[in-house]
């Protein structure tokens, strides 16, 4: 005597079946959905980049260093003021990035010294009571190139 | 223009993995040839990388190193030709195995790799110096190597990063810049770009090479199309060469097991080294699969394999180990050993550690749908293949070496664990991401399984 078939065994074949066009819908789906995300403001400019405007602005002071040096000071506005936890980390990293192959060390000990002030830090003091004679080029952007002067 | 050259730059390595694979494992099927391929990209670029290393290490310029490496590679592939160790024939005997494929899956998988293409582009477009792990710790090193000329040592007088990372990236993005003559965002870019193609190419041949090819199209497909294949394989970083690497080794370890072939030991051997000098983590990878290859080997008696496999392993360990002892400062986290003790007795911080694990794991793709839940659906709903396939063990002895390697890690960082577990648990998850897939669909049915009375 023949057998009818299981509706319920149909039923779980069907979808056995379909599952992996299924899966692989869902998933174009959201590859799709992905770039309608990425292109919702319109498509991204390369020259916008936080990192790439940033690199492109130390440029000047990058053709400003000299040249030899392995290493070069770095003072932030955190340090002017004695309030360690201020410092921008992310602004140091932009900095080493943007000056490599130089090391950048954290303080005044180097004879050269980068410094990136906020508008409001007055450092000139600073500077006079921690190394003496120096000589500050600026290059905008709170961004200075400074040279301890020889006594 | 500088993107164009940039991308060419990297033919002559592309070439030079797919050559050196050409001489080690001589095989001529359309299965092997999709494996060779996609191989190519990680011993080339491994092989360039160690070599231009020692290059610059002996105090000689990287722009020579590029040039010589070029020649030695378009020699080489000219000698292969020659030989007829590369030939056109097996190239066109691919397509016929292709166009077996179902046309549906055909379809999907050229629609998904379209969709892949497009979303590394955006990627790329939006982050040209990748996400910001990109320029602290790995495209800064590449300038100083690029920049620097004999002075590129300065890279480890770096303050508040990682100056102890190994160079796999950074000589690699050298190399590119040198023969590009400028160091364009298009450098890393287009390598990049290269191994994300290359990962998903390597899922799809593995799969291909131990099961067929509808399921191979649907692993790479499901891989291509989460939002964070593209955003973590452009975000400039190592995690996604790691990735690539511990695949390959797996599926090579997987591959040995179940045809017997040898050939691919060297090579899952290399890529399991070249794991370690891509990134501090690849060290726990390369002992995995050298437990695996070991046990594996050892189960079938196969000390030439086990052989063929330290051969490979050998060159680049012993760099990582020569640029451990002799130039890296001392990592931060083993830096931080005080305490140590206290934290493993912390009962909280395994709380805390496991309960981002699952939140994370139930992230990892990145899209509407977790992938997580999708896999874990589709399993139950298709069930364990009935083909018998041996060495499952492998990639499961694997991911659970590297997770609990992880797990151990997090227990024991000096830096504050939430911090810790927020900056670094996705990317980590991504090392084991193409080999879980790889591991999920050879254990599944596939679509080709389901028989057609059925449908």
């Amino acid at each position: 005597m023949r057998r009818l078939p299981n509706p319920r065994t149909r039923y779980n074949c069907g979808m056995k079946a379909f599952a992996p066009f299924i899966l692989a819908i869902v998933c174009l789906t959201m590859g799709a959905h992905q770039i309608s995300q990425s292109l919702a403001d319109g498509l991204p400019d390369p020259a916008e980049n936080m990192v790439a405007r940033w690199d492109e602005r130390l440029q000047p002071l990058r053709r400003a260093l000299p040249a030899g040096i392995r290493q070069i000071g770095y003072l932030d506005s955190s340090m002017i003021r004695g309030s360690p936890e201020d410092f921008d980390g992310e602004e140091f990293f932009l900095m080493q990035y943007s000056v490599a192959p130089i090391a950048l060390e954290l303080g005044a000990r180097q004879p050269w010294i980068i410094g990136n002030f906020d508008r409001d830090t007055q450092f000139h003091e600073w500077l006079e009571e921690r190394i003496g004679n120096y000589r500050a080029q600026s290059f905008g952007f709170g961004l200075y190139l400074i040279q301890k002067a020889e006594d | 223009m500088t993107a164009a050259l940039s991308f060419a730059a990297l033919l002559p390595r592309l070439l030079l993995g797919f050559c050196l694979i050409r001489l080690i494992w001589r095989a001529e099927e359309p299965k092997r040839l999709a494996l060779h391929i996609f191989l190519a990209a990680g011993v080339g670029f491994g092989a360039s990388s160690l070599l231009s290393f020692y290059w610059i290490w002996l105090g000689f310029p990287i722009a020579v190193y590029a040039v010589l490496e070029s020649a030695a590679a378009l020699l080489l592939a000219a000698w292969c030709f020659r030989t007829r160790r590369i030939s056109l024939r097996g190239a066109l005997s691919f397509r016929p195995a292709l166009q077996r494929a179902n046309i549906f899956w055909s379809v999907f998988l050229m629609t998904a790799g379209l969709v892949f293409i497009i979303n590394l582009t955006l990627v790329s477009l939006r982050y040209p110096h990748g996400r910001m792990d990109a320029w602290t710790n790995w495209n800064v090193v590449a300038r100083f190597i690029y920049r620097g000329g004999d002075a590129w040592q300065n890279t480890f007088l770096r303050q508040l990063d990682h100056p102890d990372y190994p160079l796999f990236m950074a000589t690699s993005h050298a190399v590119t810049w040198a023969l590009a003559q400028k160091a364009s965002t298009w450098g890393p870019i287009a390598f990049h770009f290269a191994f994300s193609i290359s990962a998903a190419g390597l899922l799809f041949a593995l799969v291909h090479a131990l099961r067929d090819d509808k399921q191979a199209a649907l692993a790479a497909l499901v891989f291509m199309s989460q939002p964070s294949t593209a955003a973590i394989g452009m975000s400039q970083y190592a995690d996604f060469p790691l990735a690539y690497m511990i695949l390959a080794a797996v599926g090579l370890a997987l591959l040995y097991h179940k045809t017997g072939e040898t050939a691919p030991a060297v090579i899952a051997g290399f890529l399991a080294g070249v794991a370690a000098w891509t990134k501090n983590e690849g060290m726990v990878a390369a002992i995995g699969c050298t437990l695996v290859w070991a046990s594996s080997a050892l189960l079938q008696s196969d000390r030439a394999a086990l052989w063929k496999y330290a051969l490979g392993l050998a060159p680049p360990v012993t760099t990582v180990a020569l640029f451990k002892a002799f130039l890296a400062p001392a990592n931060d986290l083993a830096a931080g050993s005080r305490g140590i003790f206290e934290r493993i007795m912390d009962a909280e911080r395994y709380v805390i550690i496991l309960n981002d694990a699952a939140v994370k794991l139930w992230e990892v793709g990145g899209g509407p749908v977790s992938v997580v839940a999708l896999a874990a659906l589709y399993a139950l709903i298709v069930g364990k293949t009935r083909l018998r396939l041996s060495g499952l063990w492998i990639p499961a002895v694997v991911i659970s070496i590297q997770l609990l390697a992880y797990f151990f890690i997090y227990l024991v960082t000096p830096h504050d664990l939430q911090w810790h577990l927020k900056t670094s648990f996705n990317r980590l998850y991504y090392h084991i991401f193409p080999l879980a897939l790889f591991w999920l669909f050879l254990w599944l049915k596939s679509p080709q399984e389901l028989p057609q009375k059925e449908r």
